[in-house]
């Protein structure tokens, strides 16, 4: 007779398994294909760069740069701010040598949690008429403030030639997130305070403004056509009011902006007109964590993120070497011209949208990315940089809120992207085309079927969502009464 | 009992009431090969649910531990781990509104247990709240894939042209492309972004280029699928899905000796034990011992739930028990579940054996309307209109 000789010869014990059964399935094969864990890219701390003419007042550009994207308007308790060790600078190019050191404008954070809230759960409380609490918030400094708990101080800084200069004209606040209208009564008031006169005839706000950056995350395609592809017809392609099959999934979120404007005749001195710009951030080397649960930083500045044209890192690098470029200065792009002149997002674009694409190598996009116009594309030196940089020229004419086309330069409005960057630049559209060959030649009308930054709240906008006014970004959603515009809103295509 | 020495590994008897226990030679006889490096793993596994035991509150803990288990769970094809991951989830495992993490894993032990819906949806909702999630597209587009919404699983990949790297959306788009009339494309274009990706994520790499050894198969490049499947296979990572894919490439390539080789100490998972019998019974073995620990092992599933691989079952039936009505049966839900080449293979196969043309006329409309290329299913697709 057989004995029962289950007794298992071995244990994992190690993984507290007892792995010795009999007859009874343990294991199955995968019977479908299942994703893979990926790598999960870092949050790069810069989002969005813009670069442009201020249409109410030619005389100035204007320079944005986004970070902490795609907020949740109702995180609280603490929302969201700016870091202080952080130094966030636009590096400007003024005589087009490639090197983006000729003025730097540096914008540094100082938090502080003001009593009583240092001792409170909370950074933020007002409630007007209730005693005992502090009412709504009403002003960044003042009586009117006393329910900003956690509040961020700021300096403007240019450097130039090696000198310093404080910008700044007085004491400078953050605006705070949109927490609510209980805690906040009249947000657009509020953060119209958080708008300050520079020494130098220019104007600065930092603070919380809606996610610009629309992009359709949740397109509908037309479920009977296994194939389409979504190229927009003539009609849609024109329309800059109406989505034709997209959702714009980034509706509702809100971003951080630094927005800084400056008068032309501060930046250029000389006839070279073309100005090259890149926004970064940078970190102290060494960061010691004390036992406090504080931290401190030492050692100088490192740069961890940098943007100038949008979506290089994500469309043109492409690779897993983000963090290695994010790390690099944009003057020495020569070590990534590989990926300009052979974009894999060019194989991508043929494989989703089945348009053909030129042939390497691609001295168009090196051309339009990297080099001041009439530089030669097809090297890199020295004397002859590759540099990643967004370029304005700051002699073109701006456009008008209403004339403003999404397709910037590619649909003949000079004041738009690749000419510097709009806040309502349809830059995917734009880049998709472009690597597509729109330098070259004609493309079909690729895009994602997102054409305006829908449900933008708040006043100073035009039908499709621009704000008209400094600092060019649309009043955030609040945290109490945020909308996301879903598939089968109003606006939106329906659901499938 | 002669003591075994630690070495070796757990003796499985097929079944208890029958068989004889197995007695080996000698002590270095391999019997089977356990599924995981026992120590290194096991001790990373030790520290993480140490962490979870002191703070089970501690989400990030708790989402670290459970997505250790899910890799090693889908790498071992071992439905076990999607257990202790559930459990390690326990706290936010009902919530609606579980924080992303917590939405992102749950929907992957969800679409483990075929409940591709309810994944869905649970990306969906992460998805709401946290769009620049790349996991969540990704898993998202390959359940679409799964289950034939070629569409929408394309706009799921194209979500992740500004979160993954150009590997992974190429891999993406190119899984769903190759379904619907551009498997040439996509193949060239996967081809071409791995030679690009020389530092890609291990992960990423054995998924891009098993893909493309199933690609090559389907497009009848025999001598690339090889090359790729070897290319993964000397990755070095455990992979079941990757040993059962190369595996029916063997076959389909009447390599059957290697398919015997390949997977002789694998026979403790249900695919890679079907796969070998396969073999065996075309190489004219005695299977009946194979069969009948087979059909212990598919009802003991039963037992635990509807069967979670109807597919493989169907193909057990048709090819080892030789009862293709049956087989169609299983086929037909199969395919209720999913849609990938494999099942309609299964179903055009045992519809062709019973010569069922009304269980093929399914299958066969949706693949000519997908335009999905594949030498096999050619074949079997064009044994059905010479039949009409």
């Amino acid at each position: 007779m057989l004995r029962n000789t289950l007794k298992p010869m071995i244990q994992a014990t190690a993984l507290g398994l007892v792995v010795a059964v009999a007859g009874i399935s343990l294991t199955q094969a995968a019977s479908h294909r299942e994703a893979p864990q990926i790598a999960q890219d870092p949050a790069a701390d810069i989002t969005d760069v813009y670069a442009f003419r201020n249409w109410g007042n030619p005389d100035n550009v204007v320079f944005i740069m986004n970070v902490i994207p795609a907020q949740e308007p109702s995180s609280g308790p603490n929302y969201f701010f700016f870091d202080d060790k952080v130094a966030y600078d636009f590096n400007l190019d003024v005589n087009q040598d490639g090197v983006a050191e000729d003025i730097i404008y540096r914008v540094r954070f100082t938090t502080r949690i003001r009593p009583p809230f240092d001792d409170l759960p909370v950074a933020y409380a007002g409630v007007d008429g209730v005693p005992g609490l502090p009412p709504g918030i009403r002003d960044l400094t003042g009586p009117d403030a006393a329910g900003l708990g956690l509040r961020q101080r700021y300096t403007v800084t240019e450097i130039r030639n090696g000198k310093s200069r404080d910008l700044g004209s007085g004491t400078m606040f953050a605006v705070p997130s949109n927490i609510g209208p209980r805690t906040i009564p009249d947000y657009e008031s509020l953060s119209a305070k958080g708008i300050y006169s520079l020494t130098n005839g220019g104007r600065v706000f930092t603070g919380q403004r809606d996610e610009t950056f629309y992009i359709d995350l949740g397109a509908t395609f037309d479920t009977l056509n296994f194939r389409r592809t979504p190229i927009l017809s003539a009609a849609e392609d024109q329309n800059d009011r109406r989505n034709p099959f997209g959702v714009d999934m980034f509706s509702g979120f809100n971003v951080n902006a630094i927005a800084l404007e400056i008068p032309i005749s501060e930046i250029v001195k000389g006839s070279k007109s073309v100005i090259g710009l890149y926004a970064s951030t940078s970190r102290p080397r060494v960061l010691q964590i004390l036992g406090n649960g504080t931290s401190v930083g030492t050692g100088g500045f490192v740069q961890v993120a940098r943007m100038g044209n949008p979506l290089i890192n994500e469309l043109v690098i492409g690779t897993g070497r983000k963090d290695n470029w994010n790390a690099t200065d944009p003057k020495n792009e020569a070590q990534f011209r590989g990926f300009y002149r052979n974009p894999r997002l060019a194989a991508v674009i043929n494989l989703a949208f089945g348009v053909p694409i030129p042939t390497p190598p691609r001295t168009d996009l090196v051309q339009a990315l990297l080099k001041y116009p009439g530089q030669d594309a097809t090297t890199c030196t020295r004397a002859n940089r590759c540099s990643e940089l967004l370029r304005l020229d700051v002699t073109a004419p701006p456009t008008q809120p209403a004339q403003q086309k999404r397709l910037g330069g590619l649909a003949g409005d000079a004041a738009g992207f690749p000419n510097g960057r709009r806040p309502n630049d349809d830059v995917t559209d734009i880049v998709l085309r472009v690597v597509a060959g729109a330098l070259l030649g004609p493309v079909p009308n690729l895009g994602d079927g997102v054409n305006f930054n829908i449900g933008a709240p708040g006043s100073n906008l035009t039908a499709n969502g621009i704000y008209q006014v400094f600092p060019f970004l649309p009043t955030p959603f609040d945290g109490r009464n945020r909308r996301h515009i879903d598939c089968g809103e109003s606006g939106a295509r329906p659901c499938n | 009992m002669k003591h075994l020495p630690v070495g070796l590994v757990i003796v499985l008897l097929c079944d208890l009431a029958q068989a004889a226990a197995y007695i080996p030679m000698t002590d270095r006889e391999v019997l089977e090969r356990l599924p995981i490096s026992v120590h290194r793993v096991a001790r990373e596994l030790r520290d993480l649910r140490l962490r979870v035991q002191q703070e089970p509150k501690q989400v990030e803990y708790a989402t670290d531990l459970a997505r250790r288990y899910l890799e090693i769970g889908r790498a071992e094809a071992d439905p076990r781990y999607a257990g202790y991951a559930e459990a390690v989830l326990q706290p936010w495992w009902d919530l609606a509104e579980a924080p992303a993490e917590v939405g992102v894993l749950r929907a992957a032990v969800r679409q483990h247990r075929h409940e591709f819906s309810a994944a869905l949806k649970d990306l969906d909702r992460v998805l709401a709240k946290d769009p620049r999630n790349g996991q969540a597209w990704l898993m998202r587009s390959t359940i679409l894939t799964v289950i034939g919404r070629y569409p929408k699983a394309r706009q799921s990949c194209l979500a992740l042209l500004r979160l993954a790297d150009a590997l992974v959306v190429t891999a993406c788009l190119g899984a769903v492309e190759s379904l619907t009339g551009r498997a040439r494309a996509s193949y060239a274009a996967l081809d071409g972004a791995i030679q690009f990706a020389p530092e890609a994520d291990p992960a990423t790499r054995l998924w891009a280029l098993t893909l493309l050894g199933e690609l090559a198969a389907r497009l009848g490049e025999f001598a690339q699928a090889e090359r790729h499947f070897l290319e993964a296979m000397g990755l070095g990572r455990r992979d079941v899905y990757l040993l059962s894919a190369y595996a029916d490439f063997l076959l389909d390539q009447g390599r059957y000796t290697e398919v015997a080789r390949l997977l002789r100490a694998e026979t403790r998972v249900d695919g890679l034990l079907l796969r070998v019998a396969l073999a065996e019974h075309a190489l004219g073995l005695d299977t009946a011992e194979r069969v009948t620990n087979l059909k212990a092992r598919f009802e003991a599933g039963r037992v635990r739930g509807p069967s979670l691989h109807p597919g493989e079952e169907a193909r057990f039936t048709l090819v080892l028990l030789e009862e293709p009505r049956r087989a169609v049966q299983l086929a037909r839900a199969n395919w209720s579940l999913q849609r990938e080449p494999r099942d309609a293979r299964i179903l055009l196969e045992a519809a062709r054996a019973a010569n069922d043309a009304r269980a093929a006329g399914p299958v066969l409309k949706i693949l000519a309307r997908a335009g999905t290329e594949d030498v096999v299913l050619r074949r079997l697709v064009a044994s059905f209109s010479a039949v009409e």
